[in-house]
This record gives C-alpha cells, structure tokens and sequence, in this order.
C-alpha cells in the first residue's frame, strides 16, 4: 500500500543516505574494519557510529514500507552477506549488495503482480534467500563448492607428495 | 480455584519457564536466538494446521517446535562453514522461514481469521475460558497444564546436564575436548527453547515471549555471580513482574501481558541502575573513590620526594590551586600530612600509607 508520495519520501531519503555514504566513504571503511586505528588516526569514532546508526536507520524506516518490520531484517542482512561472497573488497560488496536487493525487489514485486494474490515482502525475502543459497554454494574461492575441490586438489598433492 | 487465581497462576508459571530457558541465552550472548525462534515457527503451525485444520491440537505446538529445531539446525550448519557470521545466519534463517510461513499461510488459510494482536498479545484473559475437564469437573485451564509439562521438561534437563550447560555456555571449546559434544547439547537445548517459546505463544504472545525470555535473565545477569545464582535471581523477578503486572492489568483493566513485561522492562532499569556491584550508581561511585585515591596518592609522593612548596606542587601538576587545596585538606585530616604555611609536610601515618600503595622507582 504505497503512493506517489511513499516513492518520493523513499526516493529522497535513500539519496540522503546514499549522499553520506558516498561522502564519508573513506571514513566509514577504516571505521568499520579497524574502529581503534580509525581513532588513533583523530577520525572522531562515536560521531561517525552515530552516523552510520542514522543511515541504518533511514534505511529500516525505508524497508519496512515495503516488506514489513520482521522481513526487514532479511533485506538488510541477506543481500550483504549473499554479496560477501563475490568479492574481499568493500567497494564492489556495496555495489553487488545494492544490485541484489534491486533485483530481489523487482522479482518480488512482480511475482506478487502477476495476479498471484502472494503478498510481496515475503516474496522479495524468499527471493533474497535463493540469491544467498546460490551464492553462498557456487561462489568462486569462497564457494562451498570451490572450497571443496581446493581441498580435494590439496589432498591429492599431499598423497602424490608423499608417493614419490 | 477462581478464573483471577488461575490466569494469574498460568502467568506465572509462563513468565518462570520463559525466564529459566532465557538465563541459558542471555548468558551464551545469544538472546536474539528466542526472537528468531518466535518467528521461524510460523511454517510449522501453518503446515500442521493446514493438515489437521484443529487449532486446538497439541501437535500444532509440537509441529512448530520441530521447526524451531529446523531452524537452529540450519544456522549451526550455516555457521560451520565459517562464511557467515552467528547474528547474519540467524538473522538470514529466520526471517527466510518466516516468509515461507506467511506465503503459505497466505495459499491456505485464507478465509482463516487471523488475529494480529492475538499473535503479539497472545490472550491470557481467555486462556481460564479453555479449561480441561474429566466427566462433570472443571480442573482448570489447558494452558496452565501445558506450562506446567514444559517447565517440568525444562527443570529435568538443567538438572540433569546442569554441568554440561554450563560449560557450553561458558567454554564450548572445552567441552568439545572433554567430549561433551556441545553441538548436540545445543540443539536439543535450543529445541526445548522452542518448545517452550511455542508453548508459551498462547497465553503471552509472540513478542511479550522475547520479552519474558530476555529481560529478567538479562537483570539477573547483572545481580548474580554464577549461573545458579542467575538461575535463582531470574525465577524470583519473573515471577515478581508476573504478579505484578497481572495485579496492574487488572487495576488498569487492560491484558496483563503487557503490564507483565513492562515491569519487568521497569525491575530490569532499576537493577541497572542500582545493582550492588555492576550498576551504574556503583559504578561510578567506585570511579570516583579510585579518583580521590590517586589524587592523594600523587600528592603523597610529591611531597616524599622533597616538592613541599603549594604554589610549585600546583605548576608541576597543572591543577587548580582549590583541587589542590581540596585534596590536601583531606589528607591533613587523615592526618598524613601536616600544613605549615606554604610548605607540606609527611607525618609517620603518610609515610606508611605510602609504603603500602603501590610503590615504584
């Protein structure tokens, strides 16, 4: 049950939010994989937590317009980890994270539009876990799968290794 | 026994089971555990209902406890691959059997009333209303029998395993090398967590079961030293907020269970605050006693190593002349130091505190 109005409260919200990303990108990269370097280098830490909570916060209030205060959770949690599995570098994780939850939206909402009567978050969620499921089994290196072949590989060359 | 004595005694023995399974997670660092549990066990009571179409069966309970135990296996599965973290996977299962739930309670129950508040208020008021009865005799409502098996169950099994709980709470890696087996533990543990989450459903309500389940162990937590004495603190409040939000409800005359966790929201801010030795207030007075001693201790020492002169003694420290003054006249009236005119003085009583505070080169 969303408006012309809804879309453009979220549309501006998001850009406020994508805009302190973007602007702080730096900052928040150090400040979330080394929070005491982050301090040792003079980057005031507590404003920039409260920042990053703002940000959060925006984004749940955006989320749970659309799916709903417990699903948000999964939007915010699923996508992210579905695209840690991709890449090691935060930059690119951003951008994936952000291509999967457009995609799972768009195929939540058009499954649920297709006159199947489904309600939408949920499907979106679901949408989100298939993502994560395939992700997390075929991702190259830290794949279930390529961690299973590389253990394979080793074994081998510790067998042969051995042998000669 | 009257309808008010016996909602309040499935209250009661509500709150204690939830509270007695949460001291287990508050104290494993885990407590949103029973907040993924009250969710992902939505598929379970649609699929059983679905197929037995009676809300009153007690395989509905049974059902979802099985998903609950679905759940916990799936994100201890997710976390041995060492690729999500425990919040992520918790949080990614979940909310993901969760849909699965609505989408199929939304396939199939669709000419279902569902009642939202019923599922976050739960409906104490009514539990007396659905009594068990033998022949012609009333013997009172089935909620309070179902609690009551429950915390028996529960009872049972901390007692048996109450050592081995405790070192998985505290040290899975010991009890790994013990050969404890501290998964297994786990998940029959956070199974009977689901059960009694499951349980408890009914009378309090989905989120008022977070409530109960979190809020006493957590102040618990900061009164008790062991797991015992957590165990023990935690019955005690639960069943003080019981009582009392069941008494306030009524004075207010609304449902008790929100009165219930609002008090125990409420014990659980005065105990923070005031708690003997983990308070705040405590806190912050110990704080300050460690402030005053090291002040007077700096000054001590100073004045031992011949720096008698106050104007000298405030350049040196860079303190206030009345900070200085302060904790000078504090010492001389411990009588550790002697003032004549601008000069300090060591007595004897100064010169043995000193050898007995911390003593360097």
């Amino acid at each position: 049950a969303m408006g012309r109005a809804d879309l453009w409260m979220i549309a501006i919200l998001g850009a406020v939010s994508l805009a302190i990303l973007f602007l702080l990108w730096k900052e928040f990269k150090v400040y979330t994989f080394d929070p005491l370097f982050a301090h040792g280098l003079g980057l005031k830490t507590r404003r920039l937590d409260d920042l990053l909570i703002v940000i959060l916060v925006i984004g749940i209030v955006i989320g749970i317009q659309a799916v709903g205060v417990v699903l948000m959770i999964a939007l915010l949690i699923t996508p992210a980890s579905a695209a840690r599995q991709w890449t090691r570098h935060l930059g690119p994780m951003v951008l994936l994270a952000a291509f999967f939850g457009a995609l799972c939206g768009t195929a939540g909402s058009l499954v649920s539009a297709l006159g199947t009567g489904l309600p939408t978050g949920p499907l979106i969620v679901l949408a989100a876990t298939i993502v994560f499921v395939v992700s997390l089994v075929f991702a190259p290196r830290r794949g279930l799968v390529a961690k299973a072949r590389n253990r394979q590989r080793t074994r081998k060359a510790l067998v042969s290794g051995g042998a000669s | 026994m009257t309808i008010e004595l016996w909602t309040l005694a499935v209250a009661l023995i509500t709150a204690v089971t939830c509270s007695v399974c949460g001291v287990f997670l508050v104290a494993k660092r885990e407590a949103l555990v029973s907040e993924g549990l009250s969710h992902a066990v939505l598929p379970g009571i649609i699929v059983a209902f679905v197929l037995l179409r009676d809300r009153s069966s007690p395989l509905l309970i049974l059902s979802a406890a099985v998903m609950g135990l679905v759940m916990v296996l799936l994100v201890q599965g997710l976390r041995r691959t060492k690729l999500v973290d425990d919040d992520a996977s918790l949080g990614i299962v979940f909310a993901a059997l969760f849909s699965i739930g609505i989408l199929l309670a939304s396939l199939e129950l669709r000419n279902v009333h569902f009642h939202a508040h019923c599922i976050i208020d739960g409906n104490l008021a009514l539990a007396p209303l659905d009594a068990w009865t033998v022949g012609a005799t009333s013997l009172g409502p089935k909620s309070f029998y179902i609690m009551l098996s429950v915390l028996a169950v529960v009872s049972a099994f901390i007692w048996v395993y109450f050592k081995e709980l405790k070192l998985m709470v505290f040290d899975p890696a010991l009890a790994q090398s013990f050969r404890l087996r501290p998964g297994l533990l786990h998940a029959s543990w956070l199974g009977l967590v689901s059960l009694t989450t499951v349980s408890a459903f009914e009378t309090a309500g989905s989120i008022l079961v977070v409530a109960l389940m979190i809020t006493p162990p957590a102040a618990a937590y900061l009164l008790a030293d062991t797991l015992g004495g957590m165990l023990r603190w935690s019955v005690l409040l639960s069943a003080l907020s019981a009582v009392g939000g069941f008494y306030l409800g009524f004075a207010l005359d609304i449902a008790p269970t929100g009165p219930m966790s609002a008090l125990a929201g409420g014990i659980f801010l005065v105990v923070l605050v005031a708690a003997p030795s983990r308070g705040l207030l405590s806190r912050w007075r110990h704080r300050r006693v460690q402030k005053t001693a090291l002040f007077e201790h700096v000054v001590l020492r100073r004045v031992a190593r011949g720096e008698s002169n106050i104007g000298d003694l405030c350049a040196a420290l860079a303190w206030t002349p009345a900070h200085l003054e302060s904790v000078s006249a504090r010492l001389c009236q411990a009588g550790q130091l002697n003032k004549s005119g601008a000069a300090l003085q060591l007595t004897d009583a100064g010169r043995v505190r000193l050898e007995h505070e911390l003593v360097c080169p």
